[in-house]
């Protein structure tokens, strides 16, 4: 945990502990590029969650036509003994993050996926269901793990998409640089640190 | 805007109950599908969704369906 600082931790000692803290970061990014909109989990019957935004579909602001994006989490809770004493924490199972054109996010251009389901890898599938693309929609391209801040921050950066904050990026940045750092696995998009020596593996 | 996403954060909740969850998961299977949360279950089951429909795997994160494929 090089990146380590003592105020990035909220110790949590409950499960409700946990999830508000876990919705705190979420809700935050969110913030990045929606003003209305929060989280909410969603018990399901085998006793793990879903993870939800309200509302479902999010309208995302553009020049050039607005974009709307679906995220859903699965996750549960787990000790978390990192830390010398024990605590809870959220463990993320799985996640689908769709963007589409439409309100019924037809045409899909991206969806990221990670969830119980073959492939079990973590992939994207672009433009799904898109008959101008047929065939392509069927790939599931490999990505590692993909988290909700790179998908709100490849949005704002490549598709234009108009932020909701001024300091969007240092929302997203921070909110990411913690997910990442406590993290189980798969530490997302790392950016080259200022002076790095690129020869480094 | 779903009714029952907004009951729950209109009074201050970050969860909704299972009778809330099962019955916004139906109000998604409706929508978005054209079917019930049950049939969505029975057809997840027998391999039988319309693969192209991208709001599949979101229904069946939110209800705890393991799909064959995604």
């Amino acid at each position: 945990m090089s990146n380590y600082r003592p105020a990035d931790r909220v110790p949590t000692r409950t499960d409700a502990d946990a999830k508000r803290r876990f919705f705190n970061f979420l809700g935050r990014s969110l913030s990045a590029v929606c003003k209305n909109a929060v989280w909410i989990a969603s018990p399901r019957t085998d006793g793990t969650f879903a993870a939800i935004t309200n509302p479902p579909i999010i309208r995302l602001r553009r020049d050039e036509g607005n974009l709307y994006l679906r995220s859903t989490l699965e996750f549960t809770y787990a000790d978390d003994d990192r830390f010398g004493a024990l605590e809870r924490k959220v463990v993320t199972l799985g996640y689908a993050h769709t963007v589409g054109e439409s309100d019924s996010l037809k045409p899909q251009l991206y969806s990221w996926e990670w969830a119980a389901a073959e492939p079990t890898y973590p992939h994207v599938h672009l433009r799904r269901s898109d008959p101008a693309f047929e065939g392509l929609g069927k790939l599931h391209i490999p990505t590692g793990r993909v988290f909700y801040e790179d998908v709100l921050r490849f949005l704002v950066d490549e598709h234009r998409v108009q932020p909701a904050r001024d300091d969007w990026r240092d929302v997203l940045d921070d909110s990411h640089r913690r997910v990442a750092m406590f993290a189980s696995w798969g530490a997302g998009l790392r950016r080259r640190a200022a002076g790095s020596d690129e020869s480094s593996p | 805007m779903s009714p029952t996403l907004s009951k729950a954060v209109t009074e201050g909740r970050d969860e909704l109950t299972p009778e809330e969850a099962e019955r916004f998961a139906d109000e998604q299977a409706q929508q978005y599908l054209g079917m019930s949360i049950e049939e969505f279950r029975k057809r997840a089951a027998a391999d039988d969704l319309p693969e192209e429909n991208p709001m599949a795997v979101h229904i069946a994160l939110l209800a705890g369906v393991e799909l064959q494929a995604c």
